[in-house]
């Protein structure tokens, strides 16, 4: 793919005048390593550099890139806005270890009550509560601040303002390369969703919800997982109280429900859903997850979701987590490989190694100055070229 | 049984003379090696300097076979900063060359390394004049073209 010019002198990227140019796809090697925020930059470097970025296979490229280095995102609410940063998302950390956050992109909302979807394929759905308090949602790409605001979503529920009252969910099906957002409407009265929900898909003309629903009306907790364009979020049945895990397949829009066996029924409302190297999965911990008198916790792995095919561990807790968790109140940001739990609080991480029983504490640098409540920190932030413009 | 031993020669002529288990992680000497067994490979395209720039990476990197259990001298952590200090001690034209040289071995982990250190200088850039003077790049954009680049907006610059 060597692509020969005339004028060799435009192409040359090393330095000396009388080397050979580079080729064509090992300048695209280079650009696909960058970060976003110097994408711009190199767009106006020269008419080569420009279209080698436009290329649609650089954006494919680009996104395997950074797939392999993935990030932190780092999220903090500030007198109307959102600042992003990002910083590495380290493996095995030691003691000594320490990250640096940067500044990747503001982003304004004029409301309150903001809330910040898990990252999926470089996007974030942001949601708050407007003036005449509605519920708005606006598509962010952290790393480069483009944000697209959604139209309004209207009630299904006849007679009840309760519209302020939604929970949404970002998802992206890569077979169609689509986002999707799904949002569902809960009363308030008894926190039961359904059983009309709406989704809207991005990259489609017209911005629309389309109503989808869902055969079983379920109270719902509001943290959910999305793994492979499906999302899992933990429920009990309305009316008889089952313990349930619903999956909500982005691409079939449909939903289905996974009972969760007996042992774990009492067990499974508490901790939270992890992505245990591509399987569903949650840890229980016994009281408050991260509280100070927890001694152990399990994992409970979801191997076939058909068979319901459940593997579970106790890990014990090392002497420290006490001290560790004694500080205040800990986030949960993620679960990374098969071993790695990472927790937050707005200016560290704690890295907590189950295999190896290890806890290290990481401070981030750069963004000590934030308070700590509106903060959230997400893992596998995966930095994305796509165009907020293009939906 | 002593290991077996390969000649690779540079632009220059000179002889270098490397374990094979060395050589062999760029995907084309192994591939010579099995057609052309107990012969000299030419490298008529790298320089001396670039070629034993190359050999002191694959020196590093390689991995014994048939030393058992602990075979990788480095632990990977140890690897990945001594390939950062190896980078940073070249110069901006020969990080270029070992590039090139890496791309023609067919290296993929000496190309991953020299493309992000390339990349980084690039990110280190304040603004696309910067660039183009680090990399001797003629600017054959006119001013009102890079500001309609910038007009369009899409990411920040």
């Amino acid at each position: 793919m060597e692509l020969q010019l005339n004028t060799e002198s435009k192409i040359l990227l090393n330095g000396r005048e009388n080397s050979k140019p580079l080729p064509i796809d090992l300048v695209m090697e280079i650009l696909s390593r960058l970060p976003v925020k110097s994408i711009g930059r190199c767009l106006c470097v020269s008419k080569l550099w420009a279209s080698i970025l436009r290329l649609p296979y650089f954006t494919t490229l680009f996104a395997t890139r950074s797939s392999v280095r993935p990030h932190m995102l780092l999220a903090y609410g500030e007198k109307g806005q959102v600042l992003f940063f990002s910083s590495p998302q380290l493996k095995n950390p030691n003691e000594n270890a320490s990250l640096t956050a940067n500044y990747l992109s503001r982003v304004p909302y004029g409301g309150s009550s903001f809330h910040i979807s898990d990252p999926v394929h470089g996007l974030v759905c942001l949601t708050y509560i407007d003036k005449e308090i509605l519920k708005e949602h606006i598509i962010c790409n952290p790393s480069t601040g483009q944000t697209l605001t959604l139209p309004k979503v209207k009630t299904t529920m006849v007679g009840v303002r309760s519209i302020f009252k939604l929970v949404s969910f970002l998802g992206y099906v890569s077979i169609d390369k689509q986002f999707k957002v799904l949002s569902m409407e809960w009363n308030s009265d008894h926190y039961i969703l359904g059983p009309q929900h709406q989704i809207l898909t991005l990259g489609t003309q017209k911005l629309e919800w389309r109503l989808t629903k869902c055969c079983m009306p379920h109270s719902f907790c509001p943290k959910g997982i999305c793994i492979n364009g499906v999302l899992y979020y933990r429920a009990f049945y309305a009316y008889t109280g089952i313990s349930v895990i619903v999956c909500f397949d982005f691409k079939s829009e449909e939903f289905s429900y996974i009972e969760v066996v007996k042992t774990f029924e009492t067990l499974i409302s508490d901790g939270p859903l992890i992505n245990y190297n591509g399987k569903l999965g949650s840890l229980i911990f016994e009281g408050h997850p991260w509280g100070d008198k927890a001694r152990s916790f399990e994992l409970l792995v979801i191997g076939d979701l058909e068979k319901q095919e459940w593997s579970t561990h106790k890990y014990m807790l090392p002497p420290t987590w006490k001290n560790v968790v004694g500080e205040g109140m800990l986030g949960f940001a993620g679960f990374f490989g098969t071993n790695t739990i990472v927790l937050s609080r707005h200016s560290y991480v704690i890295y907590y190694n189950i295999e190896k029983n290890t806890i290290v504490k990481v401070g981030i640098q750069g963004v000590e100055a934030f308070k700590c409540f509106d903060c959230s920190i997400f893992l596998d932030h995966v930095e994305g070229l796509k165009l907020v413009q293009e939906f | 049984m002593s290991k077996k031993m390969i000649v690779l020669k540079s632009s220059e002529g000179v002889s270098f003379v490397v374990e094979e288990a060395v050589a062999r992680q760029s995907k084309i000497i192994s591939f010579l090696v099995e057609e052309f067994p107990d012969r000299e490979l030419p490298l008529t395209n790298m320089t001396s300097e670039i070629l034993r720039k190359t050999i002191e990476y694959c020196k590093k990197h390689v991995v014994e076979d048939d030393g058992g259990g602990d075979s990788s001298s480095s632990s990977s952590g140890d690897l990945k900063e001594w390939d950062v200090k190896f980078v940073a001690e070249i110069d901006q034209p020969r990080l270029m060359d070992l590039l090139m040289a890496a791309n023609y071995l067919d290296i993929p982990s000496l190309l991953d390394v020299t493309c992000q250190k390339v990349a980084d200088t690039i990110a280190a850039c304040n603004d696309e004049k910067e660039i183009r003077a680090t990399f001797n790049i003629e600017n054959d954009f006119t001013e009102e073209e890079v500001e309609a680049i910038r007009m369009e907006n899409q990411y920040p610059i």
